[in-house]
């Protein structure tokens, strides 16, 4: 048995799998038919200060190797959150972060105190590049994050992730958001992506672009975490985007990530994700690996088993 | 048509089972744009008429792609598929015995959804008419009569069991049909293309006991990622598991 636990944001995660914000919802769904301490946390749907509906049909649409998402941020708001979720998400065998956005700093602001300290949120990760809102995303410049993250920082005592996009200069906004005072990133967001209506010349979704995620963007998100990592030593990063199985979780924790965010495979293989501390475990043990984050960063100083 | 065996289905009401099995493909017959393919499988509790499972080819599409079923029996399932997406073409091309990943069954019976006081004109349209014909099997005491709009003869052919009228024969879509055998009294239950849904709305919304099957492109299979969320008079409701069978007068942009 290797030891899988994470210490990161001043928390200790059974084992690095995190489930990504988006696929799993809240978390409900998943819990009538899987352990959910099999995961190190779970992350959920993002949550805004008011209801909202998301985006028309068609949400989901096929890409090769994966999927493009515009489902729009639905959630039942705050308030109903607070009142008929978290109750039942307390009550999950593992860490809860609770994902939130706003349209402004105070709205932000006002969403994470609102959250903050509430019994079951352990910790707070800021949705600053949801590719499905128009207009609202807000992580295109640094000046934006640092004031989004600084209004959450400011109204909230829990550890705070950042939720940045692998697009741009994705280097300058992990800077801005971690001076802004944020505990760590969750890197990358889906990608956007679009496609095309043979028949009709049209773009299939109705805001033309989408998020683009599952295996399609891995060597994507694992070259921006590697990058990330390397710039950022210290920093506690989420490494999201793709990962569908073991291989995956591996190369993103040799590319520098302290957790693991899986995302699209709650959707597609669900199975899969709930064995992966398993097969972590044995594959550690079978290269003689006693701790998980020996692995960590891996590809930054001459590889497995070098120090 | 083979009776669907309901007793046999132990845990299809106790809540989803999200473990997906490997199948394997065991025939297929093709003709007129369709195929009709049976899909062996373990593990797996037997769908009830209007509940769907997802398809994946080790090959295929990354998301695998939900799939009303025809007919169920323990440890075998049977759809009729429109060759029209790339999973459902490359179903329709690949080897006898390849690996299927089915996984499910989810959604609401079509049975736990309706009311049982009366009985239904079953409007089917392409390959819509599947779950139909699996409910009119199973549930031949709530069905009246069968409305189908099967364009050729060879998608008869297809489904020789059922003697179905088609089209290119007598001329009748599936709304003509519906016409002639619905009267005060019978509920229908829908499932087809959009704008013969659309077609069933305008004229039947208001009358009690109208039902359509909605599909969207659905995501995880159990109600989590909103992927297949849709607006309704109660709000954004999943056709994945609060479907995929709703009441005509929730939908009203269907009209």
């Amino acid at each position: 048995m290797a030891a899988l636990t994470v210490r990161a944001l001043g928390l200790e995660f059974r084992n690095p799998v995190v489930l990504a914000s988006g696929p799993a919802g809240f978390g409900l769904e998943l819990a009538e038919s899987f352990d959910l301490a099999k995961v190190g946390a779970l992350t959920t749907k993002t949550v805004t200060l008011e209801p909202r509906s998301g985006n028309p049909q068609p949400r989901l649409v096929d890409a090769p190797c994966g999927v493009l998402n515009s489902i729009g941020l639905q959630n039942p708001g705050c308030d109903a959150f607070r009142a008929e979720l978290l109750p039942r998400i307390r009550a999950f065998p593992t860490k809860r972060i609770v994902s939130i956005a706003g349209r402004s700093p105070e709205e932000l602001g006002t969403l994470a105190a609102r959250l903050s300290g509430e019994p079951g949120v352990d910790a707070l990760e800021v949705n600053l590049s949801c590719p499905n809102v128009r207009g609202e995303t807000v992580a295109e410049d640094p000046q934006s994050v640092r004031a989004f993250v600084h209004a959450a920082r400011s109204a909230s005592t829990v550890p705070l992730l950042a939720k940045l996009p692998g697009e741009g200069k994705y280097l300058d906004l992990v800077e801005a958001a971690l001076s802004a005072g944020a505990d760590g990133v969750a890197l990358i967001n889906a990608l956007r992506g679009m496609r095309i209506h043979t028949e009709t010349g049209l773009p299939l979704l109705d805001r033309q672009a989408g998020g683009l995620c599952g295996p399609a963007i891995f060597p994507i998100a694992l070259q921006r975490v590697f990058e990330a990592r390397k710039a950022f030593p210290e920093t506690v990063i989420v490494g999201t985007g793709g990962v569908s199985d073991l291989r995956g979780a591996l190369e993103m924790l040799c590319a520098g990530a302290d957790l693991i965010g899986v995302g699209f495979a709650v959707m597609a293989d669900p199975d899969a994700v709930f064995r992966l501390q398993g097969e972590l475990d044995e594959w550690l043990t079978a290269h003689g690996i006693s701790n998980v984050k020996e692995l960590r960063g891996a590809a930054h100083r001459g590889g497995i088993h070098v120090r | 048509m083979k009776r669907t065996s309901s007793n046999a289905s132990t845990a299809a009401h106790e809540g989803p089972l999200f473990s997906a099995s490997s199948g394997h493909l065991k025939s297929r017959t093709v003709a007129g744009g369709y195929a009709r393919i049976t899909i062996e499988v373990d593990r797996l509790s037997t769908p009830e008429p209007g509940q769907f499972v997802l398809l994946r080819l080790r090959e295929g599409p990354a998301l695998p792609r939900a799939f009303s079923v025809l007919a169920a029996e323990l440890g075998r399932l049977e759809f009729l598929l429109k060759l029209d997406g790339t999973l459902r073409e490359a179903l329709a091309r690949a080897a006898i015995g390849t690996e299927v990943v089915v996984r499910g069954p989810y959604g609401t019976p079509y049975e736990s959804r309706i009311g049982r006081d009366r009985r239904y004109v079953l409007a089917g349209g392409g390959s819509g008419i599947a779950p139909l014909l699996h409910f009119a099997a199973a549930h031949p005491e709530l069905t009246e009569a069968v409305a189908f709009g099967v364009r050729g003869r060879a998608v008869r052919d297809l489904l020789p069991e059922t003697a179905l009228a088609v089209e290119e024969e007598d001329g009748e879509t599936a709304t003509d049909r519906l016409r002639k055998r619905w009267k005060r009294g019978l509920g229908i239950l829908a499932c087809g293309p959009e704008p013969m849904l659309r077609g069933i709305a305008e004229r039947y919304a208001g009358e009690p006991g109208t039902y359509v099957s909605l599909e969207t492109r659905i995501g995880c299979g159990f109600g989590a990622c909103q992927g297949c969320s849709i607006e309704t008079r109660s709000g954004m409701l999943r056709v994945c598991r609060d479907g995929p069978l709703f009441a005509c007068s929730e939908v009203p942009w269907l009209r």
